[in-house]
């Protein structure tokens, strides 16, 4: 998993509906196809810094598997904050092939 | 509060243990999975908590922090900010509540605009001179349609003195208004005790009316003076009443008598105050008592001159006088200095806000909207504002008691300035204008959008429309300040030419005082002796060195006899109806050597120039020059003087009666043969001044108990009391002078010091790369002064025209006076290059490494 991307995957992944935390880091994995593995310890301190930034919110909700969980959503200055997440990304990414040059 | 992430792990690990199950894992390898996946639950727990718990401190403290910092970087300029707009408010509260004290507020009058002083004015010779009523011509202005009512009183108080003897004090010269009957029906004004005068009065046994000051001093304020008896130059009089204490009309009328009727039409000496009917306006007064003017040359051709109109001014402006225009230029001044004062605060907090770009677009990636920075700019703008209103508003009225003491003491009213509610008013209507003034600059960099962007790109980037601001906040700085220097100035060197002029009195020391001769001894013979017996005692005595007797003394005011004069040369070929004027004074011998005028010709007068010997004339040297100009000698020439011819005797040094700044012709004869009384001593010795004053009363005493002396001053005295108002103009355009150059020098070190810091890396880079410390600072100071500059060819021009319209305030000096111009514009330039290479100077000078790693 790159460095700083973490908090961008999960933003990404609250987008489409609310997800408690178990479900994010899968959702994650399984979007990728595997090829992204989520250190799930390092989730929840991810999380606590997108609550106190006002990112997500969170409620207590029953799972699927009928268990009660938190469940995090995305708030307005979350769904704002995908796309400066995403320019950042994108300008990294513009910046590494522009080193790396045509295959 | 509790974190509820204990729970959060429970379930995930519940959930990765399921998921395992599910896959067909045994109990112990799913639980060995989900202990791997998730790692140490206790240590994910604890790096929460104290992850969250450090959060929310984190938040706290650094907005603490960050608040203190701020104030550490901005204090200063926050505090110097809210000090500059105090001192320009406090400035411009203090003469305010002046101009409204003197200029601005009711006279205690009822209806004061119906209220209009009358002269003649005849437009001869192109030059407009006005010309005095004489008693008859009241009945000619009652019959005016358009008057309600009408009253005479004398153009000038000097000479109507009264010696006033309670029967307790010593006899006491008290200033008297001899009047006709409606003067106060006139101004609409009712005695506190007692009643007016009424008809019955006129011709019937002496009255009279006392000032509320007299009152209080002479008859220590008793309420039953109303119907007792006092004594005015020995003759009894009947006190009918007491004014109240706002009645100071004419200015300094201590009694008020009536006049004694007259039917002398060339006895003019008096101006007439008219109240106009309602809805009858000054230009209809004035076309009205033209027509009364015109019917009289009909009615009288010998009397009057066929080109006499009419001059009618509002008994305010006459009240006020010159003393208004002075007030008016240095409130200007101190609104000048004001609107410099909130362009320097508008420019500190613009700088301040550019300087805390960084900050402000944190917190805007932050979620902050613009309403939210906008609020937290405005509440610091508005505290700034009402806090130097606050501060400003005590400094006016400390201000205003030091100005009103150190004013000239002729100002009409300026005793009652105070910081009232209008001046308060006043101050709030500044407030909200200095509060805009410092929000402008926040407001114009929100609007351009100059934080949304600037987080990552850091200080380098400038904001356009904060430097266009601070461009025309420098422009218009520079403006004002050349104009209140170029003003201040031309004020200044007004006041220099003013003491170096030769006023032809060069006896400074000489003691000069009024000794108009009451009763009895004021017919001309007996006053003559009267004098020439005062004269020859006081010239025996051994610390007088030389004493003399003169109508009107030096520089008593803009008065002063005017006499025609024609030149017998000229019989025959001059049109009788060109007037020339020129000063007219009775003196006895010995008061040219008294008073320091030298003789530059011929001789003084002398006891042989008596009443029935040849009639004789000295002439001041323009007047001489003016004979020689046409080929004569002076000496021996005879001129027509009050329509008696008169030879040359002597030529003296011109002299200044009227005023410093004003330079007429002299005529002097001498006391023995002519009528117009002597009223003036003057007296130089070698005592001091107190010593030569017990004399004097001494004398006095001796020949007659019933004279008294007034206004003892010597001669230098009167000239400070007639620079009086020039010196406390100068004074203050001076004052406001050195603030706005305080206040340009601060903006622009501002501006540069702002734009040197925003642009630190920038300079770190240039001089990394080798630039030239010099090339670095010339070419920060060079855009500054180049606005510099062009604020101070506005400021010369707006200096010209209000140079232009004051310029009877100025003398000896053109408003347009090169030296002036360019003195100012040189001084504030350099003010303004010195206050922009210091800061750029420094950040020249720095080490490139600190600031590149720095930032």
């Amino acid at each position: 998993m790159l460095p700083g991307t973490l908090n961008m995957l999960i933003l990404q992944v609250l987008s489409r509906k609310k997800a408690n935390g178990y479900e994010i880091a899968k959702m994650i994995e399984e979007r990728s196809e595997d090829a992204l593995q989520v250190d799930h310890g390092s989730l929840y301190p991810a999380l606590r810094r997108l609550e106190a930034n006002g990112w997500v919110e969170t409620e207590w909700a029953m799972s699927a598997t009928n268990r009660n969980a938190r469940y995090y959503s995305l708030t307005a200055a979350g769904r704002k904050q995908i796309g400066v997440e995403r320019n950042r990304w994108r300008e990294a990414v513009l910046a590494v092939s522009r080193v790396m040059g045509p295959a | 509060m509790k974190d509820p992430i204990h729970e959060e792990m429970e379930f995930h690990f519940a959930e990765l243990v399921r998921e395992r199950l599910a896959a067909g894992d045994s109990a112990l390898e799913a639980e060995g999975y989900a202990h791997q996946r998730l790692g140490s639950r206790i240590r994910i727990q604890e790096e929460v908590r104290d992850q969250s718990a450090f959060h929310r401190l984190e938040t706290i403290v650094r907005h603490a922090r960050f608040a203190l910092r701020s104030f550490g970087h901005h204090g200063g300029a926050y505090l110097l900010a809210t000090s500059i707009l105090a001192l320009g408010i406090g400035l411009s509260v203090a003469m305010f509540s002046l101009v409204h004290a003197v200029v601005l507020s009711p006279l205690p009058f009822l209806a004061q605009d119906q209220v209009h002083m009358v002269w003649k004015m005849d437009a001869q010779v192109g030059e407009r001179t006005v010309g005095e009523l004489a008693y008859p011509e009241l009945a000619d202005l009652q019959a005016n349609a358009e008057v309600d009512s009408v009253a005479l009183i004398p153009a000038a108080l000097y000479g109507n003195g009264r010696v006033l003897q309670n029967g307790t004090d010593e006899p006491v010269q008290i200033e008297s208004c001899p009047t006709s009957v409606d003067l106060f029906k006139v101004l609409g004004v009712a005695p506190a005790m007692g009643r007016d005068f009424n008809a019955r009065d006129v011709g019937g046994a002496p009255v009279v009316i006392l000032s509320d000051p007299v009152w209080r001093r002479h008859f220590a304020a008793r309420r039953d003076v109303v119907g007792q008896m006092t004594r005015l130059n020995g003759v009894g009089h009947t006190i009918i009443g007491v004014m109240p204490p706002e009645v100071d009309f004419p200015k300094g009328a201590g009694l008020w008598l009536l006049l004694r009727p007259d039917t002398n039409r060339g006895m003019t000496w008096l101006q007439a105050v008219a109240r106009a009917r309602p809805e009858v306006s000054q230009e209809a007064l004035r076309s009205a008592m033209e027509k009364t003017f015109r019917t009289q040359v009909i009615d009288h051709p010998e009397v009057y001159s066929r080109t006499q109109g009419a001059v009618v001014t509002p008994v305010a402006d006459f009240l006020t006088g010159s003393s208004k225009a002075h007030l008016y230029l240095s409130l200007g001044a101190s609104l000048l200095l004001l609107l410099s004062a909130c362009v320097s605060a508008g420019n500190l907090f613009l700088s301040r806000t550019m300087a805390r770009k960084r900050e402000v677009a944190t917190r805007v990636s932050l979620g902050a909207s613009r309403g939210q920075i906008w609020g937290q700019f405005a509440v610091e703008g508005a505290i700034a504002a009402v806090a130097a209103t606050l501060v400003g508003s005590s400094f006016a009225a400390a201000l205003i008691r030091l100005l009103v003491r150190w004013a000239p003491s002729d100002i009409p009213r300026i005793d009652m300035a105070r910081l009232d509610f209008t001046a308060l008013a006043f101050a709030a209507g500044i407030a909200v204008v200095s509060a805009m003034s410092c929000l402008m600059g926040p407001l114009v960099l929100l609007q351009e959008g100059t934080f949304e962007g600037s987080l990552r790109g850091g200080r380098a980037v400038g904001s356009r429309g904060g430097r266009r601001l601070q461009n025309a906040f420098v422009f218009s700085q520079a403006a004002l300040t050349v104009t209140i220097l170029v003003l201040g100035l031309l004020l200044f060197v007004s006041y220099q030419a003013m003491e170096r002029t030769d006023t032809g009195f060069a006896h400074g020391e000489t003691l000069t005082m009024n000794l108009a001769v009451k009763g009895q001894k004021s017919d001309p013979a007996a006053r003559r002796l009267f004098y020439a017996e005062l004269l020859r005692r006081l010239r025996l005595a051994p610390e007088v060195s030389s004493a003399a007797a003169v109508l009107l003394r030096p520089m008593e005011g803009p008065i002063g006899w005017d006499s025609e004069y024609s030149f017998e040369f000229e019989a025959g070929y001059r049109d009788p109806h060109l007037l020339t004027k020129a000063n007219f004074e009775v003196v006895t011998p010995q008061y040219f050597e008294t008073v320091g005028t030298a003789l530059l010709e011929g001789r003084d007068f002398n006891e042989q120039d008596r009443e029935d010997s040849p009639a004789v004339l000295i002439i001041s040297r323009s007047l001489a020059q003016r004979i020689r100009a046409t080929g004569r000698e002076p000496l021996g020439q005879r001129l027509r003087v009050f329509g008696a011819w008169r030879t040359v005797v002597g030529v003296v040094a011109d002299a200044r009666y009227r005023r410093v700044v004003q330079a007429m012709d002299d005529l002097y004869v001498p006391d023995r043969q002519a009528t117009p009384p002597t009223n003036y001593l003057v007296l130089r010795g070698t005592a001091p001044t107190g010593d030569l004053l017990a004399l004097v009363r001494r004398t006095l005493k001796e020949i007659d108990p019933n004279q008294a002396i007034a206004g003892e001053a010597t001669l230098s005295e009167l000239r400070r009391r007639n620079q009086a108002r020039s010196r406390f103009n100068v004074s203050l355009m001076l004052l406001f002078a050195v603030g706005a150059t305080l206040l340009a020098a601060a903006g622009v070190h501002s501006v540069i010091g702002e734009s040197v810091a925003v642009r630190a890396r920038e300079i770190a880079v240039k001089l990394a790369l080798g630039a030239g410390r010099r090339r670095l600072v010339g070419e920060f100071i060079r855009g500054a002064l180049l606005y510099v500059t062009l604020g101070e060819v506005a400021g010369l021009i707006a200096a010209l025209l209000l140079g232009t319209a004051a310029a009877d305030l100025l003398y000896a000096v053109a408003p347009s006076d090169p030296l002036v111009m360019a003195g100012v514009a040189l001084f504030v330039l350099s003010v303004a290059g010195l206050a922009a290479f210091v800061p750029a100077w420094i950040a020249a000078g720095q080490d490139p490494q600190a600031n590149l790693q720095g930032d």
